[in-house]
């Protein structure tokens, strides 16, 4: 494989740094600002396989790796269901727009580190007031954050749907704003088409009152002339 | 009567009892006049097993008398490090007007003009609460077989529970307090290493200011950890070192002094007093730790089943964490 003989890079989209240990040495990984920009290491092969076997930072999704490398790598460290770790995206996403099943997979979570992470992506947004959270959620995660101190790893918490009347999506309300324009078009071609009969209507009538005055004949002029005459 | 009576003059001696009940417990050797005390517990614990009264309430006031001079007046050592104690009457509450930063701006100036206003902002907190309860029982047979012992085992376990819980509660609220940042590390596998704890020590010496003394806490298996990091024993002197032979952990760690808690130590619903796999670093006093009202204890008996029911209450505490940039962690990701 010719990973193995080129550097392999880290990355880190974490709010707060990372020490990864090796054998040899303690590779620094500092916090991520952007989090489209994650910071990142270049380790080799050797001491992926010692981190790995040392923590869970790879199986829990502490630390990522390349798109052009990922899934060459989490083959050879045997992690095969690398699609569903969780990334801080995907917890940003359910934290601000909530599902059923994104909060299931977030209460499935059952390792200390990955809570830490979405317990702190949710402080995060918080502090940063620019976001609205809804407080279920917020109540959700804060229970689920004291079963995980007690160890209990297989959640207790049942989510229900509740039986609410659905707020207006945007689409619908588009869907009928187009069907409205639709209408009143079709409203004004209706007028216009009356308009116009009408205006042909009273065309001919006053067409027809034209002709009523040209049949009025004009009186003939007394001709008084030739009386007068010699 | 007199059994009343004597009892009466050591229950209102401070210390004495529960100094008396954790060497019951814990089989240690009593003092003569210890060994009296036993006596004296025993004969009036039976009593109560056979008659199933208690009309004094002796039993709960003994309780009361026992525990209080241990919770409100010997506070943690631990605890009155990082915070500042108090304790306030039971209806009462309290905000904290934190010292504002100073934000004064100084600018050149001519004499005799004006420069831009600016301003100090004080910040308010108000304090969490949480009241603890414990409700026992302690049956007829119990005290008319054990007498001073089972006396001695309930007191002692009660006065454990409640201070344990307290511990336990005030340290996972501040594990949920610093979540990211600069204060966060997060160290892959089990094992410490030298740049995660000099970045620990950095953070927190740059928070201390006059009259701090910095400390880490954790649970003793990463206290003794520090001093086993790779090449740390060829930066400890002698002094360090002869430490090391006689505690089991160094004292010290770049400025910080190291406190360690035991991990076999649990709480009644088996959490361990400090939450596993972090170091906290703590700059000093970091906020306010104040106690509520006092212990009441009722005590109703119960002839029919033959016990007494025992209900330990008004174990009242409330956290208030004003500079919560003080404190910095390592957590582990085994």
């Amino acid at each position: 494989m010719s990973f193995r003989d080129d550097k392999i890079t880290l990355l880190n989209y974490n709010p707060f740094a990372v020490h990864a240990v090796t054998e040899t040495r303690t590779y620094v990984i500092d916090a991520c600002i952007d989090e489209n920009n994650p910071t990142f290491v270049n380790v080799s092969f050797s001491d992926i396989e010692y981190i790995n076997s040392h923590s869970n930072a790879f199986r829990t999704g502490l630390l990522f790796f390349k798109d052009s490398q990922k899934e060459e790598i989490y083959k050879e460290l045997s992690i095969f269901d690398w699609k569903n770790i969780l990334t801080n995206k995907d917890i940003k996403e359910i934290l601000l727009n909530p599902t059923m099943a994104g909060l299931k997979r977030l209460l499935a979570v059952k390792d200390v580190v990955t809570f830490d992470r979405i317990y702190s992506i949710l402080i995060s947004l918080q502090n940063s007031n620019s976001y609205d959270i809804s407080n279920r959620v917020i109540k959700v995660i804060e229970t689920r954050q004291k079963e995980i101190r007690r160890k209990i790893f297989n959640t207790e918490i049942v989510l229900q749907e509740r039986d609410t009347t659905p707020v207006q999506k945007q689409e619908d309300v588009n869907e009928l704003k187009a069907q409205n324009k639709e209408m009143s078009k079709k409203l004004e071609e209706m007028q216009m088409m009356m308009a116009e009969l009408i205006k042909s209507q009273q065309s001919t009538e006053k067409t027809s009152k034209n002709t009523k005055k040209t049949t009025t004949v004009e009186k003939p002029k007394k001709v008084a002339k030739s009386k007068s005459a010699k | 009567m007199s059994v009343n009576t004597e009892i009466a003059e050591l229950i209102n001696k401070d210390g004495t009892m529960y100094e008396w009940a954790s060497k019951v417990e814990y089989k240690r050797n009593l003092t003569p006049e210890e060994k009296e005390i036993s006596t004296v517990i025993d004969a009036w614990a039976k009593e109560m097993g056979e008659h199933g009264r208690d009309d004094n309430h002796e039993l709960s006031d003994y309780i009361v008398k026992t525990i209080t001079p241990e919770v409100y007046d010997k506070p943690d050592a631990l605890l009155s490090t990082m915070f500042n104690r108090g304790s306030i009457g039971e209806f009462d509450d309290y905000i904290v007007n934190e010292a504002p930063k100073n934000t004064l701006k100084v600018y050149d100036a001519a004499k005799g003009g004006n420069v831009p206003k600016s301003y100090l902002d004080p910040k308010v907190y108000t304090p969490t609460w949480k009241h603890k309860q414990v409700d026992t029982e302690v049956r007829y047979s119990d005290l008319r077989r054990g007498g001073y012992k089972t006396v001695a085992t309930m007191t002692t376990y009660a006065l454990e529970s409640l201070q344990n819980a307290m511990i336990s509660d005030v340290f996972n609220l501040l594990d949920s307090t610093i979540v990211g940042g600069n204060q966060v590390t997060a160290v892959t596998g089990a094992s410490l290493d030298k740049a995660s704890m000099d970045k620990l020590a950095l953070y927190v010496l740059d928070q201390v200011v006059d009259g701090d003394s910095p400390f880490t806490f954790s649970l003793n298996k990463y206290a003794q950890a520090i001093a086993n990091m790779a090449n740390y024993t060829d930066f400890m002197s002698n002094g360090m070192k002869e430490d090391f032979n006689r505690f089991g952990f160094i004292t010290h760690y770049n400025g910080l002094d190291i406190a360690g808690i035991s991990g076999a130590k649990k709480t009644a619903n088996n959490e361990l007093l400090v939450p596993d796999q972090r170091i906290f670093g703590v700059a000093g006093k970091i906020g306010e730790l104040d106690m509520r009202g006092r212990i009441r204890v009722y005590e109703t008996p119960d002839n029919n089943l033959e016990k007494f029911n025992i209900k330990i209450t008004g174990f009242e505490y409330g956290t208030c964490i004003t500079r919560p940039e003080k404190v910095a962690k390592i957590s582990f990701t085994a």
